[in-house]
C-alpha cells in the first residue's frame, strides 16, 4: 500500500490513534478536531500498534472512511460527511475501548487555581457555557461532553473542541473570545439528515490540561434564564451520585453506575447544585465559594 | 397502607458505604430512591406476610423507642414506600 499523503498520531486517554489520508480530503478538519490531543511521536518507518485506527480515502467521486482492518465504515460524497462521520467513530470507539477502566460522565471540566471543577448535566444544563466562562477566566481545559473518571478518582483529559452549530454563542460575545487570545476557531460543514447543509463550529481553548487529577468539586447545573444570576447550595453526596449515576454514557446500569460512581470519587468531593441565568456570574461565585 | 406489604420485584439496592445511605434502583425506569439504614431495613422486611406490627415487633429489640412511637413511625415510614411505589399489597 503507498505511503498515506497525510497521518496524526494522537494520544487518546491513554490509548494511541492513528488516522491517515490518501489525499487532501478531510486532513485540516480532523486536524483540526484532534489538535488539542497530545502528539505521539513516532519514527518514520517502524510498524505502530494503535488502540483506534482510522483511514481517508478517495475512491473516484466518493470519500471513504475505513476502520483499522480496511474495512468500509461509511462512504460520502463530500469530505464533511466523513468528518462527522469519523468524529461519531471516534467517540464510540473510545467509549467502548475505555470501559470498564474509565467511567464516562456527561460532563465538562476545568482546573481552576489546582482544582478541578466539573459541570455536569444532561443536554441544555448550562455545562459547555459554564467551561466557556471559567476559560474565560484562564482556567486550564480537560473536556466538554467526556468527563472520564479512573478508578482512584482521577479525571483523565479528553480535550475535545468545544462545539455550536451556530456561529454566534447565545452567551459569549465571538469576537471577544478571538480577541481575547484564549480561543481559535475551526469549522467543518457536513450534511444534515435533512439534505441541508450545517457547520459545525469548534473552539480550541488556548490552555489544555494534559494530567489527571483528583475530581475537587462537582456540580449539577440549571441554566434558567428567570433565576437570578447565580445560586449554588451545596449537595449531599448520595443525592449527587443518584444524579450523576444517570449521567453515565457507557452502557451499565443504574445501580453499577451509583456503585462504580461511590467507590471512585474522592470522599473529600464536594458537590453542589448551581442554579444560574449568567455563566459569568456563576464561575465568579464558584470561585469566592472554593 | 397495604396491610402485608410487599418490596416490589426489580428493585436494586447499593449500599453508599460510609455515608449511612442505602440507593435503590428500579431496574424497570432507573429512578433511584436513597434510604437511612432502618428504613432500608424496613423495606427489606416488606415480604408480603408481616404486618406493620410484625415488623415493629423485629425492630423493637434493636430500638429504643417506645413501641406506640415505633409503630407510628414504622407506618409512617411503610405509606411512603406504598406512595412511591416500593411496595405493593401481597
Amino acid at each position: 500500500m503507498a505511503a498515506p499523503y497525510w497521518s496524526l498520531h494522537k494520544v487518546v486517554a491513554g490509548m494511541q490513534l492513528h488516522i491517515d489520508g490518501s489525499s487532501l480530503d478531510c486532513r485540516d478538519e480532523i486536524t483540526a478536531l484532534l489538535s488539542l490531543f497530545p502528539d505521539r511521536f513516532v519514527r518514520v518507518g517502524t510498524k505502530t500498534s494503535n488502540d483506534m485506527c482510522f483511514h481517508v480515502r478517495r475512491s473516484g467521486e466518493k470519500v471513504l472512511l475505513l476502520d483499522d482492518k480496511q474495512q468500509l465504515y461509511c462512504t460520502a460524497d463530500h469530505s464533511g460527511d466523513i468528518v462527522a462521520a469519523f468524529e461519531w467513530a471516534f467517540y464510540k470507539h473510545t467509549l467502548d475501548a475505555i470501559n470498564p477502566e474509565l467511567l464516562s460522565i456527561h460532563a465538562s471540566t476545568v482546573k481552576v487555581d489546582q482544582r478541578l471543577i466539573t459541570f455536569a448535566g444532561i443536554s441544555g444544563a448550562g455545562k459547555s457555557s459554564l467551561c466557556t466562562a471559567a476559560l474565560l477566566q484562564y482556567a486550564h481545559y480537560l473536556t466538554d461532553e467526556f468527563t472520564l473518571l479512573d478508578e482512584s478518582g482521577c479525571i483523565v483529559p479528553f480535550p475535545r473542541p468545544l462545539q455550536w452549530g451556530i456561529e454566534k454563542h447565545p452567551a459569549f460575545d465571538t469576537h471577544a473570545m478571538l480577541a481575547s487570545g484564549l480561543f481559535t476557531r475551526a469549522f467543518y460543514d457536513f450534511t444534515h439528515q435533512h439534505g441541508d447543509t450545517l457547520r459545525s463550529w469548534l473552539w480550541l481553548p488556548k490552555h489544555i490540561e494534559g494530567n489527571r487529577q483528583p475530581a475537587d468539586i462537582m456540580i449539577l447545573p440549571r441554566y434558567d434564564p428567570h433565576a437570578p444570576t447565580a445560586d449554588i447550595q451545596p449537595l449531599r453526596r448520595g443525592q449527587a451520585i443518584i444524579e450523576l449515576a444517570h449521567l453515565i454514557q457507557q452502557p451499565i446500569s443504574i445501580a453499577t453506575s451509583v456503585k462504580e460512581l461511590h467507590r471512585r470519587l474522592p470522599r473529600k468531593t464536594l458537590f453542589y447544585r448551581l442554579h444560574f441565568s449568567s455563566a459569568k456570574a456563576a464561575i465568579f461565585l464558584l470561585i469566592e465559594t472554593n | 397502607m397495604p396491610d402485608r406489604p410487599k418490596k416490589i420485584d426489580g428493585l436494586e439496592s447499593e449500599e453508599l458505604e460510609g455515608l449511612d445511605e442505602v440507593v435503590y434502583v428500579r431496574r424497570d425506569d432507573g429512578s433511584c430512591f436513597s434510604l437511612n439504614p432502618t428504613a432500608s431495613v424496613i423495606l427489606d422486611l416488606c415480604n408480603g406476610q408481616r404486618t406493620c406490627e410484625d415488623i415493629m415487633l423485629t425492630l423493637q429489640e434493636d430500638l429504643t423507642v417506645e413501641k406506640e412511637q415505633l409503630l407510628k413511625d414504622i407506618e409512617a415510614i411503610l405509606t411512603e414506600f406504598n406512595e412511591y411505589g416500593l411496595t405493593t399489597s401481597s
